[in-house]
């Protein structure tokens, strides 16, 4: 397909391998990738669903009334207002994190075991694409497309929601002084959330390494054998040795990095206190920012060890995708 | 400089070359010090029973498994030059190795995007021929059709070496017919190199220049089919007049309707001929004959 007729290539020399190759590596790896969304569609149709399902509920939102402690929605200053959409802008974007997560976990379990199951790795693997970048292109699509791509959907899905919030005030189902907007704070806030968004994935890298070892390992029930371990392991260490430190290194595993990042304390708690502290007046980005240790967060020692964990699962995935042979 | 580029085509390295080749599962040994070689330009039969390692053999061409032994394809080591070999190899495994979720159109971009020797309008247009719809997803197609799909795919790939495992598995006979037809008239020419092992010998054995035989990670036999005819005889006499032919030894006979046909390996027409009827055995025929010696 890639007929550059260079006055090499009518001379009747061929071009250098080298010059072909770089343009054909990242037209590779985006056909990979995009290979990989139209196996695993339910990667983009979940959060999508997702964010028009929180959309078409903002819609239906016609008399929604809270009362936090003194602060009354209908009684909300214009700095409460912003502080009530930097809390939804938050909301919706755990939100479809969270749908995105569980499917990215099945996705990752299951990318490197149908192939196997329904015999189409000997397609995949009649084709010049190397088994290094076969998992590079899953690796990239669960750590770092669909992340990207969630957050952008979050944020344009809070955008749409301010806007329905704005339409509702105008028709005068909600008091106009609850909508509030502020492009300033909206831009931090989304960048504060794309800087944990990294921290998440990148914390969360051993999960992905462990799943993709499963993935190319499991010969039958690969979803059985990434969930089972991490639940069963520590009900047979609380059974017979009553302790639970596998345990409680899972739950540290999954969210660790959210008490480094709040300086030791429950990220939820001072997120909440720093909203309820100021009475939301003050946008809680403020109070929260405060708080965090992002420097602390991105310098653990546990932060880069796991990194480290989960190259070489990555790395063991590849060579074990390289000569595996029981299909 | 016409006659050191003739020279130089001539002195072209083999585009397979095997050498005791093993590979061993748990105690059982798929193949057991394979050698062999393939010349370009042939459309080799790897032919043997269930089990017998050729699917091994094809396996190890393809960088597909591991083994020990020397193996060149295309002047490459599969083992550790598997992805460059892949530029100049295509492969078929089996029939329905195509995802069910695939849809036509997605497999063409995918291809495209991933084979800088692809050219998109040659598929597309062996498509038009079929009653493959671009729309439609793998899963909804015929066995007949996906095999169809996966020809198409390769007859656009320019490689120099197709290697196909049973490509026409379960397929009907108009379709299998079709295959090989398309694969014969369209694919093939003297610059590329087909391995092809198949179950079904008696239909495909007029498509192959060489044959070799394998039975028990063994080589059984391994010949030009223009040569088959000078180095093995198929005798048949009447039940009564066996005793001369016998005398010379065959390596295999079977008896049918009262007459005996016996198998020579090495034995002149003169010595044969006037004993009964003389011919060359087809290769279904020889296959039989040499399977059932090493396997008595």
């Amino acid at each position: 397909m890639s007929t550059n007729m260079s006055p090499a290539t009518t001379a009747g020399l061929s071009m250098p391998a080298r010059v072909v190759d770089r343009g054909g590596l990242q037209q590779t790896l985006v056909t990979l990738v995009r290979r990989e969304f139209w196996e695993h569609r339910t990667l983009w149709i979940a959060p999508l669903a997702t964010a028009a399902l929180l959309i078409v509920c903002t819609l239906f939102a016609r008399h929604m009334q809270f009362q936090v402690d003194d602060v009354n929605s209908g009684t909300l200053s214009a700095r409460q207002a912003l502080a009530v959409s930097t809390i939804v802008q938050a909301v919706v974007f755990m939100t479809l994190n969270l749908v995105a997560a569980l499917f990215v976990s099945f996705y990752l379990v299951d990318c490197l075991y149908a192939e196997r199951r329904d015999r189409s790795i000997y397609f995949w693997k009649s084709m010049p694409v190397s088994d290094g970048l076969t998992v590079a292109s899953k690796v990239l699509v669960a750590m770092v497309v669909v992340p990207l791509g969630v957050w952008a959907l979050a944020g344009a899905t809070h955008v749409l929601i301010s806007l329905v919030f704005a339409v509702h005030a105008a028709l005068g189902h909600v008091p106009a002084s609850a909508v509030a907007w502020n492009t300033l704070t909206w831009l931090r806030v989304e960048f504060l959330l794309l800087i944990g968004l990294v921290l998440g994935v990148l914390w969360n890298a051993p999960i992905t390494g462990y799943f993709l070892l499963v993935s190319v390992l499991a010969r039958r029930n690969a979803v059985m054998w990434a969930m089972g371990v991490p639940i069963l392991l520590p009900l047979l260490e609380r059974i017979v040795l009553g302790t639970h430190y596998v345990w409680t290194f899972v739950v540290y595993r999954l969210q660790g990095i959210w008490d480094i990042l709040a300086n030791h304390g429950d990220l939820n708690f001072i997120a909440g206190q720093a909203a309820d502290k100021s009475h939301f007046n003050m946008p809680p980005i403020d109070a929260l920012l405060g708080e965090l240790n992002f420097r602390a967060a991105f310098l653990a020692p546990d932060l880069w060890l796991g990194l480290i964990a989960a190259a070489a699962m990555i790395y063991a995935a590849t060579r074990i995708r390289r000569y595996r042979d029981d299909t | 400089m016409a006659q050191s580029v003739h020279h130089r085509v001539k002195k072209m390295t083999a585009v397979i070359e095997a050498r005791g080749l093993t590979k061993a599962y748990g105690a059982q040994r798929a193949l057991d010090g394979v050698s062999f070689t393939v010349q370009p330009g042939r459309i080799v039969g790897l032919i043997g029973p269930n089990g017998a390692g050729k699917t091994t053999a094809l396996k190890a061409i393809l960088g597909l498994t591991s083994f020990s032994g020397e193996l060149r394809v295309m002047g490459l080591d599969p083992r550790l030059q598997r992805d460059a070999l892949m530029r100049e190899v295509c492969f078929m495994a089996d029939v329905a190795v195509l995802p069910r979720w695939l849809k036509v159109n997605q497999a063409l971009d995918y291809v495209a995007g991933v084979h800088p020797r692809f050219d998109r309008s040659v598929a597309e247009s062996f498509l038009r021929k079929t009653d493959i719809r671009m729309s439609s997803r793998v899963g909804q197609l015929s066995k007949g059709m996906v095999t169809q799909l996966h020809l198409a795919l390769i007859l656009a790939i320019d490689a120099r070496l197709l290697v196909l495992d049973e490509p026409t598995l379960g397929l009907d006979l108009l379709y299998r017919r079709k295959f090989y037809d398309t694969l014969l008239n369209d694919y093939f020419d003297k610059q590329r190199t087909i391995v092809l092992t198949t179950h079904q010998v008696e239909e495909v054995e007029n498509l192959f220049t060489d044959v070799i035989f394998i039975n028990r990670g063994h080589v059984a036999l391994d010949s030009a089919v223009e040569a088959l005819g000078e180095r093995y005889q198929q005798l048949t006499v009447s039940a009564e007049r066996c005793a001369p032919a016998r005398a010379l030894k065959p390596f295999y006979e079977h008896e049918v309707f009262g007459r005996v046909a016996m198998f020579f390996e090495g034995r002149t027409k003169a010595e044969l001929a006037p004993l009964g009827e003389l011919r060359t055995p087809s290769i279904a025929d020889l296959f039989v004959a040499k399977m059932q010696r090493v396997t008595p």
